[in-house]
């Protein structure tokens, strides 16, 4: 098949990984698949796996795995490796043997210099993937060991001998598939995908796999099975190994920093290798080995499209889609989320490396009570858990208690108004969606989408939230003690005498309120250090006020135009002589931004350069940085006194904090 | 089937609805320049309903759907910033202007309006005088800097060299490398381009695919697909940018596809002169600062539809993004470009 023409095939779903710490025991294969299985939804029966990496397993030899049709595609394979100036083999065999299968795993372990094998698995790659596919070398490394299949991630782990009494390792990762535009029926596409000692999963769907396969076509890989999951296993490889680049610089090309952010050598870097860049929604876990150590990374893309939490605790480090999976096997773990655009980095021998974020907040691990006469959600399913509770309501009970809630979706979904629903543990995604009088009470952290279309009813988070809660919330009220994610607040909205609140007591990461239209979103920072959110807060926001407390720079505020192109205009209005050099000198003195620009220029000059602000869908934002008025505390005092008394928090601290200055955004 | 443009026929390209639009960009007419002008659901574009008359026509976006979010290029951020020449040049938007025979009261409302908004033009003209003050956003051709001094040369964005002679391209490339200004051979747009590989090697930093040259022997599309793809089976596409020049340039969406071909950044001439209109030099200055403005908006909605945050590190050379529809598939593989359907 032509390289230039593979058709391609993408995914969405769950990913996992865990890292040892060094003086912790080596991790059970079952653990794997534990916490993996915790977020089976989230994938299908199409394509499910795992990788490991140990360094005690790393002899001289590279065990070279392939999917092979025939006995005659063995041969071949193995012939093709014999023939190789370089290469010698020393073992070979099927790993399982099923004549059921369409596919069986050949194992063949070579001698050889890692880039000599390289180029013999690209080229019999090639000659494997035809117009008929005859099978497929999945993974050639010493320390990395591949198993992956069709199934749910409990079906691969038993036909690979992973599940009970498995296979011990210093890293796993794993991958339960959700495939969306491809056939997933033969296991070449299954995740992890590998590259010499890099191991790979990831969910997302990527607009620059085609950059990105030009740029490794250049670079002569020859053969690709068409998922954009394999090219990023391929430019972490080709970075690291042909490039020489370290494994942080290639990190960050591959997360593709924007401008403004970029440091200088990872701009030359971008120059250099532009098409190892991602773009579009990503979350990547691998794995990696040099031989000396072992790494964990995880990648999240600039608009954090993908879910992403990271964790650790004494003995481990953990990447999931889910908190639920690291709870499954951590249940007291430090858990936090990484930044938009960022990595996350630790390694067997160095510990934490890049925590994948400026300040590392997490909520404290609030336990579990134990069960006293509610319902213990333990290994209970999503589907039955709501049951129970509709069940219970249905019964004539009011106050509802769950205890040991680890992922499942949907709780408190569709209740009638008047219902109190206790949460201890983990709830799993879209919690208290369409609430219309609920009160849920989560003793412990939340996951993605709390809120969502919220109409009425209060939901109470005692430790941090993820990603876009209080979407569309048009009612009712949201007090969250700790953090939040990214996309927090997003078009909120009120109606006459309808007008939700949103509370946080943390900090809050990008897109904070954006196409916001209604209600009050209020960020406290209470123990945080720096400004208390991301980038692009309200961005197209239209109506509702968001209330900031300390200062918050300009330019994070909307959407600004780079700052370059600013400072280049004025420049062009100074060569014109429309501004005065002691002008240009304040506004760039002032950060360029557009409250710089209102300040200093009227007339002609402002409105030319305006159009780099403003246009017909885009309008600026009124910020104000000051104390609270007398209507400010009006409105948002009733709420903070919710927060204060649900988190028994000191009452003068209240006082305190109302006396502060505040950034205030709102449309103008 | 499409045949090459000549310049003499680059006339047909322009229809009604295209020059209306540019003229609404620009504010040459209508009420809101700088705007990008938002249709209903449905085309008229080609290749369905009007006739294609580019190989451009054949060739459509593979929109982003719903694993891959399309972005909103008014509430979030699209980069359309570009780097050339091993970074030493930054275009906040991938335009080059060619100044060459706009008559000069034009001519000079699209340099200032290029410096303002910080994009290029490119200068083959008589006299250089006028130039001044604004000569970092001019790629200058050595025919019109003759006599040139080194300290002069530096404060051009860039050197513009024909392909004639072998010669002169290893000289300026040595002239530009000791005075660290960037060196572009004009290439016109040839079935052989073996002549780009030597002076990629030689140390130009850019190529520029002109159409408009009078040995022209292939459509810009073909020519600049398969001069990327050699670059790149060479391993030297990221060391030379490649700039695709063309009169019949119309739009941002042959700017968009363009780059999805394999260019950097695309030079034009004709869509300036028929957006403008006449006027004074501030009013057709602000016409093309308006236009540009324009311009780069729609590029972003183009980008956003296709989920591509950055044009500089996604959509160059990034044909996965698009499909062609009704093109001769000998054409179709030269461009390396998928026919509608495939996934």
């Amino acid at each position: 098949m032509n390289p230039w023409e593979t058709p391609i095939h993408k995914s969405g779903c769950g990913v996992l990984g865990i890292l040892r710490k060094s003086g912790a025991g080596k991790i059970p294969s079952e653990q794997a698949l534990t916490a993996i299985e915790c977020v089976r939804y989230r994938g299908s029966r199409l394509g499910a796996g795992f990788a490991s990496i140990d360094l005690d397993r790393g002899g001289s030899a590279f065990k070279v795995k392939a999917f092979v049709d025939s006995m005659e595609t063995a041969e071949l394979v193995d012939k093709l490796l014999s023939e190789r100036q370089g290469i010698r083999i020393v073992e070979r065999g099927y790993e399982d043997y099923d004549p059921g299968r369409r596919f069986n795993t050949w194992v063949t372990w070579v001698k050889g210099e890692a880039d000599t094998v390289s180029q013999a698995v690209s080229e019999i790659n090639q000659v494997l993937w035809g117009e008929r596919i005859r099978g497929r070398i999945y993974s050639w490394g010493r320390f990395v060991d591949v198993f992956k299949g069709v199934g749910y991630p409990r079906d691969v782990a038993e036909s690979c001998m992973l599940a009970k009494g498995g296979v011990e390792a210093d890293l796993w990762i794993a991958h339960t598939r959700q495939p969306t535009n491809s056939p997933g029926i033969y296991p070449v596409w299954s995740h992890p995908f590998s590259s010499h000692e890099w191991a790979v999963v990831h969910n997302g769907d990527i607009s620059s796999f085609g950059a990105n396969m030009e740029f490794l076509l250049m670079s002569g890989v020859r053969s690709f099975v068409g998922t954009d999951s394999e090219v990023i296993a391929y430019l972490l490889d080709h970075l690291t190994r042909r490039e020489g680049l370290g494994i942080e610089e290639a990190a960050q090309l591959l997360c593709n920093p924007y401008d403004n952010l970029c440091p200088p050598h990872i701009r030359r870097l971008i120059t250099r290798y532009r098409g190892a860049q991602l773009d579009g929604p990503f979350t990547v876990v691998a794995g990696y080995s040099d031989g000396r150590d072992v790494y964990l990374l995880a990648l999240t893309d600039r608009s954090k499209f993908r879910p992403i939490v990271v964790g650790e605790d004494e003995e481990r480090f953990y990447v999931a889609s889910e908190e639920a999976q690291i709870r499954a096997l951590s249940p007291g773990a430090r858990v936090w989320t990484v930044e938009p655009g960022r990595y996350f980095l630790a390694s067997l021998r160095r510990g934490l490396i890049d925590p994948g974020r400026d300040s590392l907040v997490a909520a404290p691990y609030l336990g579990n009570d134990g069960w006293d006469g509610g319902i213990d959600a333990e290994g209970m399913d999503y589907r039955r858990l709501n049951d129970e509770i509709r069940r219970r309501v249905e019964a004539g009970e009011r106050r509802i208690k769950v205890f040991n809630v680890r992922g499942q979706r949907y709780l408190g979904v569709g209740l009638p108004p008047g219902v109190k629903l206790e949460i201890h543990g983990v709830p799993g995604n879209c919690l208290g969606n369409f609430n219309e009088g609920v009160e849920i009470e989560v003793y412990g952290n939340a996951q993605d989408d709390v809120g969502d279309t919220m109409h009425a009813g209060r939901i109470i988070i005692h430790g941090d939230a993820r990603d876009v809660i209080g979407q569309a919330l048009q009612g009712g009220m949201i007090l969250v003690k700790g953090n939040v994610g990214n996309r927090a607040a997003i078009q909120m909205r009120e109606y006459m005498d309808r007008r939700p609140y949103l509370i946080v007591g943390g900090r809050a990461d990008d897109y904070f309120g954006e196409y916001m239209a209604g209600g009050v979103a209020v960020i406290l920072g209470l123990g945080v250090k720096g400004e208390p959110v991301g980038k692009h807060v309200a961005t197209g926001m239209v109506g509702g006020r968001i209330y900031i407390r300390g200062r918050i720079s300009e330019e994070k505020v909307g959407l600004q135009p780079p700052r370059q192109d600013v400072e280049r205009y004025l420049k062009g209005l100074l060569k014109e002589g429309l501004i005065t050099p002691q002008t240009y000198q304040k506004i760039i003195e002032e950060g360029a931004s557009f409250k710089a620009v209102e300040r200093h220029l009227t007339g002609k000059p402002l409105k030319r350069i305006w159009r780099l602000f403003e246009n017909k869908h885009t309008k600026q934002l009124e910020i104000e940085y000051r104390k609270l008025t007398s209507e400010d505390i009006e409105l948002i005092k009733p709420a903070l006194t919710e927060f204060w008394k649900t988190f028994n928090l000191p009452p003068n601290l209240l006082q305190q904090t109302l006396n502060q200055e505040y950034t205030i955004i709102h449309p103008r | 089937m499409v045949s090459r443009v000549r310049q003499e026929e680059a006339r047909k390209v322009w229809s009604e609805r295209r020059i209306k639009h540019l003229q609404s960009l620009a504010g040459a007419m209508g009420k809101s320049p700088a705007e990008a002008v938002i249709e209903s659901m449905g085309a008229t574009s080609p290749p369905l309903v009007e006739e294609p008359k580019v190989i451009l026509d054949y060739i459509v976006s593979d929109g982003a759907q719903v694993t891959r979010p399309s972005i909103d290029p008014y509430r979030e951020p699209i980069e359309t910033h570009i780097h050339l020449f091993s970074g030493k040049v930054r275009l906040s938007m991938p335009f080059i202007a060619k100044l060459d025979d706009l008559d000069e009261g034009l001519g000079r409302a699209v340099l200032r309006a290029s410096y303002n908004l910080g994009t290029l033009t490119y200068y083959r003209g008589g006299g250089r005088g006028w130039l001044d003050g604004y000569e970092e956003a001019v790629l200058i051709d050595v025919d019109t800097a003759s006599g040139m001094g080194g300290e002069e040369a530096r404060r051009y964005a860039g050197l513009v060299v024909g392909h004639n002679s072998g010669e002169r391209i290893r000289f300026t490339a040595a002239f530009g490398r000791m005075l660290g200004i960037p060196v572009i051979l004009r290439h016109p747009t040839s079935r052989n381009l073996n002549q780009i590989i030597h002076a990629t090697l030689s140390g130009v930093s850019g190529i520029m695919l002109d159409e408009d040259m009078d040995e022209g022997e292939e459509d810009l599309e073909v020519s600049l697909s398969e001069a990327d793809t050699l670059l790149k089976e060479k391993g030297l596409r990221n060391r030379v940018s490649i700039i695709a020049s063309s009169r019949r340039v119309r739009g941002a969406d042959d700017i968009f596809k363009l780059m999805g071909l394999g260019a950097d950044a695309v030079c034009f001439r004709d869509m300036v002169q028929v957006a403008v209109g006449e006027g004074d030099l501030e009013t057709l200055q602000d016409r093309v600062e308006c236009l540009y403005l324009g311009l780069q908006k729609e590029v972003k909605l183009l980008a956003g539809a296709a989920g591509v945050s950055s044009l500089y590190t996604t959509l160059i050379g990034n044909r996965e993004l698009f499909r062609a529809i009704n093109l001769d598939p000998s054409i179709r593989k030269r461009l390396r470009i998928k026919p509608g359907g495939v996934g």
